[in-house]
């Protein structure tokens, strides 16, 4: 994999996501075994993602994309990458 | 079956129902040929393909219900049936059902089926909700951009039922058709054209009025899923099914109990009359009848009263929190949150829950969730585990008493089922977990009336049936074993002798075991037969007089050691033989299918020895 040194501002992984703000999936990292899987839910570059459910430390938490609520587990949710907030 | 090959009468058409997994599928495929396919709210609730027919003007149709799957690269074994069927059948028609409250992510499958086949009908299932929800959609312009008929259905009242009948037979007669999908080469990958493209769609022809349009579901949700709340509430609601079955069965259960008795006697007297020799009344009474009236009146009504009630809470959309809520749990015990799925249908029937087990992604994870199946208490068992309740509850409370016992029972069964998990994935079944990702469906509310009567004829008579099939020659086998006799002892009495020793180990009695293996092919006759084997040649005591039962019980050394003993080793020993077929049919493996015979089994074994040992330790 080549990495990209472009100075990425604003990027972070949707773990940082605040619970109920709304972020933008830039992507999903390649090294992510549910990869394939995220991406046909919709965790897709320019989707917005909504962190609506935390449930208990290191448990799965509940995203709104594409008009549905999806439950990921944490070492999902930090593969991907999403821009700051939007809303 | 040629697809379209026109019999002398009426021509046959096959048609296929996709899409992605809960919306609707099998009510739409219900709505459509009038069957009966079981419906629920939750992800993978459909783990194969099922077959059903209609008839519209002058055409048969052939309708196919596949599983749900999100995309045609599938990652599960129950999305690569569908896509199989998919790919590899031509049919007539090809239904893509989507949820009308979220067209965009449904439409990535439509455009990925617009690309292969000529004959897609865009269907827009639960339009009803899209309504409520504010949710207004330009279905011409959606069907302009497409190029392909777009139907609004609402399959739960059957409204738009009409228009896709039309649809569906118009498009088999290739009066009308979808045109191909193309994507010209744009350097951007495959599933970024789709994306784009169902974003592009969706903007033009979806207008969402109310951005907020699930905030009812966020606030059950909010409660649903706190770490604070989330498992308090669940096990509550778990208590309460338990609670009402055990209150709610007591009363038809005797009801049924003494109709029983009367067409007993009326058999009794008619066998007499017609002069039937003594031995055939016998057989007949004591043998046959008296086994199938227990199996029927201690079965039935908490079938009847569980199997709704667990109906509506999987229509809801419970269980999928259920998983949400405990897949910490299993992540910790290096399995696999969707197994809560696979345990709440194992509560059911542990046949269903193996075959949900296609859910799960990775194999590792599947064998687990398969090879722990067997500890939930399936429907067969729940009237042993009720019964022993009450009657170490008789003494001391009432029916909230054995309602709490039968919850710890289940309670206990959960936690076995994570301790094994963990066992497995440190040994058997080394490896890391998957992941966990799972779709939270928006709650409905489930129609009562048809939940009941679906759950009676759909699961309650089915597995009755089952139980009376087997309860017939067991009770047979039964009398017969009880009246030979070798020697003036029965030659029950030789088996149960024989195992006596080994059982009294683990807190239970030569009798009980012989019942337990006698059981094998359906454990709802468990508790008959053992009853049948202690009452001797007398013959199986009148059903469910729990006073009648435990001096019975009491007369032949039980206590309440042994009575726990027995619910443990109910809980924990080998799957029926219905379920060890299915192990068999879904992992392929021989290997696997003898793990799940033994696995509980020694499960069972050592925890019964350890309360028989302590109890007689501590009683001295």
């Amino acid at each position: 994999m080549i990495a990209i040194d472009e100075p990425t501002p604003k990027t972070a992984s949707l773990t940082s996501l605040a619970l109920n703000a709304t972020g933008m999936v830039i992507t999903v990292e390649e090294n992510c075994k549910n990869k394939k899987r995220l991406q046909e839910l919709g965790f897709f570059s320019g989707s917005k993602v909504k962190f609506v459910h935390r449930g208990r430390a290191g448990g799965p938490r509940a995203f709104r994309i594409m008009g549905a609520v999806i439950a990921i587990r944490e070492e999902d949710i930090e593969s991907i990458i999403i821009s700051g907030e939007v809303c | 079956m040629k697809p379209g090959a026109g019999g002398a009468a009426e021509a046959v058409y096959v048609v296929t129902l996709a899409g992605n997994p809960n919306t609707g599928k099998s009510t739409l495929f219900n709505a459509l040929t009038g069957l009966k396919q079981h419906t629920g709210n939750w992800t993978g609730k459909t783990v194969g393909c099922f077959s059903g027919e209609f008839s519209y003007k002058n055409a048969r149709f052939i309708v196919t219900d596949l599983p749900g799957t999100y995309t045609l690269d599938a990652a599960s074994a129950d999305e690569l049936a569908a896509q199989e069927e998919i790919l590899r059948h031509c049919c007539n028609a090809t239904v893509v059902v989507a949820d009308a409250t979220c067209i965009e992510r449904n439409l990535i499958l439509a455009l990925q089926l617009l690309e292969i086949k000529e004959n897609v009908i865009l269907c827009l299932n639960l339009i009803d909700e899209a309504e409520r929800k504010s949710i207004k959609i330009d279905t011409e312009l959606l069907s302009k951009l497409l190029h392909c008929p777009v139907a609004l259905t609402n399959a739960v009242n059957k409204r738009g039922m009409a228009e896709l009948y039309d649809a569906i037979y118009k498009t088999s007669k290739c009066e009308m058709s979808s045109e191909k999908l193309i994507f010209h080469q744009n350097g951007a990958s495959h599933m970024e054209n789709l994306i784009n493209l169902a974003r592009e769609i969706t903007a033009e022809t979806v207008v969402y009025e109310d951005t907020d349009c699930d905030r009812r579901d966020r606030a059950i949700d909010n409660a649903m899923l706190s770490r604070r709340f989330g498992i308090p509430i669940m096990l509550l609601a778990l208590f309460g099914v338990f609670w009402l079955t055990v209150v709610g069965a007591n009363y038809p259960s005797g009801l049924l109990a003494k109709l029983f008795g009367i067409i007993e006697n009326a058999l009794y007297n008619f066998l007499h009359l017609v002069n039937s020799p003594e031995w055939l009344i016998e057989m007949l009474i004591t043998g046959i009848y008296r086994t199938l009236a227990w199996v029927i009146s201690v079965m039935l009504p908490p079938m009847a009263i569980f199997f709704p009630l667990f109906t509506v809470l999987e229509d809801s959309g419970f269980l999928p929190r259920v998983a949400f809520n405990l897949d910490y749990y299993f992540c910790k015990c290096g399995s696999h949150g969707k197994q809560a799925l696979t345990m709440c249908m194992g509560v059911g029937c542990n046949a269903a829950g193996v075959t949900a087990c296609k859910i799960i992604d990775s194999e590792r994870e599947r064998l687990i969730a398969i090879l722990t199946n067997s500890f939930m208490p399936c429907n067969g068992r729940f009237p042993t585990l009720i019964l022993l309740a009450a009657i170490i509850a008789s003494g001391i409370g009432g029916s909230a008493l054995s309602a709490l016992i039968v919850f710890g029972c289940v309670i206990l069964a959960v936690c076995i089922t994570f301790l094994v998990s963990k066992i497995l994935s440190k040994t058997m079944l080394k490896g890391m977990p998957s992941g966990f990702i799972l779709e939270l469906p928006p709650y409905r509310k489930p129609r009562f009336l048809a939940v009941i009567l679906r759950s009676i004829t759909e699961k309650t008579l089915v597995i009755l049936g089952r139980a009376v099939t087997v309860a017939l020659p067991a009770g047979l086998l039964i009398w017969v074993l009880n009246s030979l006799t070798i020697n003036g002892t029965s030659v029950i009495l030789y088996i149960s002798t024989f195992l006596n020793p080994f059982a009294v180990m683990l807190g239970i009695d030569g009798m009980i075991l012989t019942a337990f293996i006698i059981g094998l092919p359906a454990n709802e006759i468990v508790m008959p037969i053992a009853l049948m084997c202690y009452t001797g040649a007398s013959g199986l005591v009148s059903a469910n007089n729990i006073s009648a039962v435990s001096q019975i019980l009491a007369e032949n050394g039980w206590n309440v050691i042994t009575a726990l003993c027995v619910m443990i080793f109910s809980l924990c020993h080998f799957p029926c033989a219905t379920t060890l077929l299915t192990i068999k049919k879904e992992t392929r493996s021989l290997k696997w299918t003898f793990t799940a015979f033994l696995l509980p089994t020694a499960v069972g074994i050592l925890l019964c020895f350890i309360i028989a040992q302590t109890a007689r330790l501590l009683t001295g």
